[in-house]
């Protein structure tokens, strides 16, 4: 059974088209999804991450269609970390992770909720924060206290749009490593390709809306990063730098 | 829990100290007076003020709006229309506030399409969008009564809002709509929670947004709309509780829910109390004034100084 199974999806917004002919990804599959602001990558999560229920064609998760899934059962397979996020109120760093359970305990949070989240705050170097306001955090901060609210959600698969916007470096290292050995399906979308070396094994280059072009991660070259990003890059001990 | 009890045993304060203050004194008070008049009076501000404060916290939460209540939305404004036109047509006390929640939700629906119009949902939008809807009410409630002068006299003094006239029948009504209100929202609290995150957040948590906030506006709607049927407008109750409560027992819909509705309770019982000593020569102030007082002042305080601390 696959993870994700995409069949001629067809996504009209104003003046954009996604259009996706074919994409599947196994159990345990890392892929990345680059691609420039506005190629679509955002609006693909929305599809497959069950928030946007207006496209064509078929999309289906562990072996069942999107719509045959409630909001609830689809939460406890996957979890979505989206680009732009908010949270008012004044919750706790602390709260806002164990918020991550609602899924599994529909609120009712017991020891295990609380051990997950302790576990969760730590990996990602979030316990001196845990009593801070999550409005009052900056900006990298947040995104750790979102990341951590998914990884919190302990579903078999993980989409995360642009987790390392706004990171401090040792940040982007740190939760590269943290995703490389998790036993998740994960799909993760970026705007540098270095940042998802190492832990992707698989990149989906997505422009103007369609698949451009997908390979092994290791099999990367300057011209195809040339023909995606209208920019020349020369790569260097393994990375590539935009020239 | 201690602090449940603590809340507890000032509401009991309160309800006895209510219980004790009039125009007529403890001393010279008779059964009836007091079983009759008295007493309902205290009941209902109690249960209007627990109503007030839940639909606050709602609102404040379902439109994301620091500044959000029953009043401010333009909400009470639109239930006070249907409540006046179903005053005019001659309708019974149960039918009002079915007229009056009808109007409720056709004005939340305009505040909607106005508030949609920057395409942000800003919370400022919201507010514009809440003075607009309050003044065209105001302005055909205004209407209505010039030219149903002599069988709406008494809507003047209703619509500043206060207990007058409360019967058993009402208590028993509105008591129904308050534990229909409280059970359902305390129940829901987790869900609420889920609620302050962003849409795709909430989403992807497993709530289904648009029908769970649909659900929650139609009771927001449904408290505004009864305890303007009884009580005309008694404004800023919803918006002040649901920031006091937060501020001490923090943002947990959970304690938000319960501590709004007795701390509402209490500051509307107390605030009509008040109300009814504060003229020494026995006359009363309506209680939507003296809450449009202390609301008024404490909106300035929050514009001012708190928003960032306590929301």
């Amino acid at each position: 059974m696959k993870a994700l199974n995409i069949d001629h999806l067809s996504v009209t917004k104003d003046n954009f088209a996604l259009k996706i002919k074919e994409l599947s990804l196994n159990n345990g599959d890392k892929l990345a999804l680059l691609g420039e602001n506005g190629a679509g990558k955002s609006t693909l999560f929305n599809v497959i991450a069950k928030i946007n229920p207006h496209y064509q064609g078929k999309v289906r998760i562990l072996g069942k269609n999107l719509e045959e899934y409630t909001q609830l059962e689809f939460a406890r397979k996957v979890a979505y970390l989206p680009q732009f996020f908010d949270l008012i109120f004044g919750f706790s760093v602390f709260e806002t992770v164990l918020l991550g359970r609602y899924p599994q305990t529909q609120g009712r949070y017991g020891q295990r909720d609380y051990q997950l989240t302790a576990y969760w705050l730590e990996k990602l170097h979030l316990l001196e924060l845990k009593q801070r306001k999550f409005q009052e955090l900056s900006g990298g901060e947040k995104k750790r206290v979102m990341l951590a609210r998914v990884l919190n959600q302990d579903s078999s698969i993980v989409f995360l749009d642009e987790p390392f916007a706004m990171l401090d470096v040792k940040f982007v290292q740190m939760i590269k490593k943290i995703l490389g050995q998790l036993n998740k399906t994960i799909i993760c979308s970026a705007h540098d390709f270095n940042q998802i070396k190492g832990f992707c094994s698989r990149v989906v280059f997505l422009k103007q809306g369609k698949i451009f072009y997908q390979t092994q991660t290791n099999q990367i070259k300057e011209e195809v990063l040339k023909d995606v990003f209208e920019v020349d890059f020369i790569k260097c001990s393994g990375y590539f730098v935009p020239v | 829990m201690k602090k449940l009890v603590f809340i507890l045993i000032i509401t009991l304060a309160v309800f006895v100290f209510s219980l004790s203050c009039g125009a007529v004194g403890w001393t010279q008070l008779d059964v009836d007076m007091f079983l009759n008049i008295r007493l309902p009076r205290v009941i209902m501000a109690f249960l209007v003020g627990s109503m007030l404060a839940q639909s606050g916290a709602l609102l404040q939460l379902l439109l994301r709006n620091p500044l959000a209540d029953g009043f401010t939305t333009g909400i009470a404004s639109a239930a006070a229309l249907g409540a006046v036109l179903g005053m005019v047509l001659g309708l019974g006390f149960v039918f009002i506030p079915v007229v009056a929640l009808v109007f409720a939700l056709v004005g939340l629906g305009i505040i909607f399409h106005l508030g949609r119009a920057d395409k942000t949902f800003h919370f400022t939008t919201i507010i514009l969008a809440g003075i607009v809807l309050n003044i065209i009410c105001s302005a055909i409630i205004s209407f209505l009564k010039y030219y149903f002068d002599e069988s709406l006299g008494a809507v003047v003094f209703w619509l500043m809002g206060g207990f007058y006239g409360i019967t058993y029948a009402k208590i028993i009504f509105v008591a129904v709509v308050a534990c229909i209100g409280f059970i359902w929202s305390y129940s829901q609290a987790s869900t609420l929670n889920i609620l302050a995150f962003d849409d795709l957040s909430a989403n992807s948590l497993g709530v289904d947004v648009k029908k769970e906030r649909k659900k929650f506006f139609v009771l927001a709607a449904m408290l505004t709309a009864v305890t303007v049927s009884v009580s005309g407008i008694i404004g800023f109750v919803g918006l002040i509780v649901p920031h006091l409560v937060r501020g001490i027992f923090g943002p947990d819909m959970n304690t938000n829910i319960l501590y709004s509705s007795l701390i509402g309770a209490n500051f509307l019982l107390l605030a009509d109390t008040l109300s009814r000593i504060i003229i020494p020569s026995g006359a009363e102030l309506p209680v939507g004034v003296m809450t449009a007082f202390i609301g008024g002042l404490f909106f300035v305080f929050l514009l001012k100084y708190k928003v960032k601390q306590i929301w």
